[in-house]
């Protein structure tokens, strides 16, 4: 059905009803978008405040720091707001703002610094502090800090493009071809920087987690 | 023995391999106890990179994000730098607007009772009008009707010792979504009466969405007291009858409104 056409009254009152439930769940975004897209800022803000903390997620898994993530979540609806007009809902607004969130996420890390490492910056430590496992036992505890701080580590060093279609493929579960498409590359880069990013995840935390045979 | 590649292993592991290549690393896996122990330690390596945390963001937190990025939105519309106008959804948009108050106003001022209805489906044109002021109708008189259901329950809960309203905060926090969206086109329409209830509404949504989950006797009448106080429930309920009249004029064009 063509994204603003109203569901026709038919089923209008014995039928089901079109709720403002259904508007705004169902097919909501869909509704919803097409008041944004008209201007009405309250229905803007509804998409803000329905799709913020998925873009949160993805941006501190990509970037690796709340204040950073914090940072692309509003550069991302900003961007979302300046080109709401661009936007066909050929694909959910979900997967257009994901999309806009991990390039502005590579962009971060492309200008850090390239000495600055998560793990020698000032959120160091409320990191490694939420790190620690809530498992009973010292030993356990200092194991499982261990291993997220060498996760943390290898992270920093994979490059913005690994990073990402690491992110995008095995924590948010995307398909080659959307991660291809939020990267502006073919599958066959996308499959080698997800590759590449498993083969320096795998090299430095093997040893960690292999048990002899 | 040759072992496995690593290639193999990752697309393996992430689920990337065809059904060919997938059926060989079986094989292979099946008779090589060195590369069985390759395959957990990489699952092992991938699943401890998933649980990696991130930090928590509450239910408010949409709001917070909002607070902070509406004031860099200044004054512009949505798509302002060189997008094209997208006239379609702008007369999409504007219908629905047209379709509230075009069904309130019509139906409120140039009615005579004794006079014979029209009727509506004169035309296509007229039929398509019809129809969709009787769908936006139908959603804004069922959101009175939930909200008002919904503000009965909560003040009719048992207020003896604690009560739990998360069950109230769930629907809360949906409501407060069509309210804004509702309030909005309303006003726009220019039907004032409708968008003063739902402004009243919001605070009062708010209220209930931004409370701690389980209340005291002594909040729990506060917050009863505050919806009692503006009559919600009561102006809920006419407004709503209201509205249903209108959507069964629309309905059955013969029938008289209340």
């Amino acid at each position: 059905m063509d994204p603003w056409t109203i569901p026709p009254a038919e089923i209008l009152p014995n039928g089901p009803a079109i709720l403002p439930s259904n508007l705004l769940t169902v097919d909501g975004d869909r509704f919803v978008l097409a008041q944004a897209k008209a201007g009405n800022r309250e229905a803007f803000r509804t998409l803000v405040e329905r799709h913020s903390r998925a873009v949160f997620r993805v941006a501190y898994r990509i970037t690796g720091s709340e204040a950073d993530a914090e940072d692309v979540v509003q550069e991302t609806f900003l961007r979302a707001y300046t080109e709401l007009g661009r936007f066909e809902a050929r694909a959910g607004f979900g997967t257009w703002v994901h999309r806009i969130a991990a390039n502005c996420a590579i962009d971060v890390i492309r200008r850090r610094p390239k000495h600055i490492v998560a793990g020698e910056d000032s959120e160091a430590e409320p990191l490694l502090a939420r790190l620690a496992s809530p498992a009973p036992g010292p030993e356990r505890e200092a194991a499982g800090r261990q291993m997220r701080a060498r996760i943390e580590g290898v992270m920093q060093e994979l490059t913005p493009l690994e990073r990402a279609a690491f992110t995008l493929r095995h924590l948010e579960q995307q398909s080659i071809e959307e991660i291809s498409g939020v990267l502006g590359q073919n599958a066959e880069a996308t499959r080698h920087s997800i590759f590449r990013a498993v083969a320096k995840m795998r090299r430095a935390l093997g040893p960690l987690v292999r048990t002899e045979p | 023995m040759t072992h496995l590649g690593e290639e193999q292993l990752i697309a393996y592991v992430l689920g990337d391999a065809d059904e060919y290549a997938r059926a060989e690393v079986d094989a292979h896996a099946a008779e090589c106890e060195t590369c069985r122990g390759e395959i957990a330690a990489l699952r092992a390596t991938l699943e401890a990179a998933a649980d990696l945390p991130v930090p928590e963001r509450g239910g408010d937190y949409g709001a917070a994000v909002w607070a902070r990025l509406e004031p860099r939105l200044g004054t512009s519309r949505a798509g302002r730098l060189g997008a094209p106008v997208n006239w379609r959804a702008w007369l999409a948009a504007a219908a629905i607007l047209l379709a509230v108050v075009g069904a309130f106003l019509a139906g409120r001022f140039s009615r005579n009772a004794g006079e014979p209805q029209q009727a509506v489906n004169t035309s296509t044109a007229a039929d398509r009008r019809a129809i969709r002021d009787r769908v936006v109708l139908a959603a804004l008189g069922d959101h009175l009707d939930r909200t008002e259901r919904a503000l009965v329950e909560l003040v009719n809960s048992d207020a003896n010792g604690t009560v739990d309203i998360s069950a109230e905060q769930s629907w809360a926090r949906d409501l407060l979504e069509a309210n804004r969206l509702y309030r909005q086109s309303v006003r726009n329409a220019g039907s004032l009466a409708i968008a003063s209830l739902l402004d009243d509404l919001e605070p009062v949504l708010l209220d209930i969405v931004h409370s701690p989950s389980t209340l005291s006797a002594d909040e729990f009448h506060a917050l009863r007291a505050r919806i009692e106080d503006r009559s919600l429930v009561f102006k809920l309920r006419v407004t709503g009858a209201d509205v249903r009249a209108r959507q069964r004029t629309l309905i059955h064009p013969g029938e008289k409104t209340s």
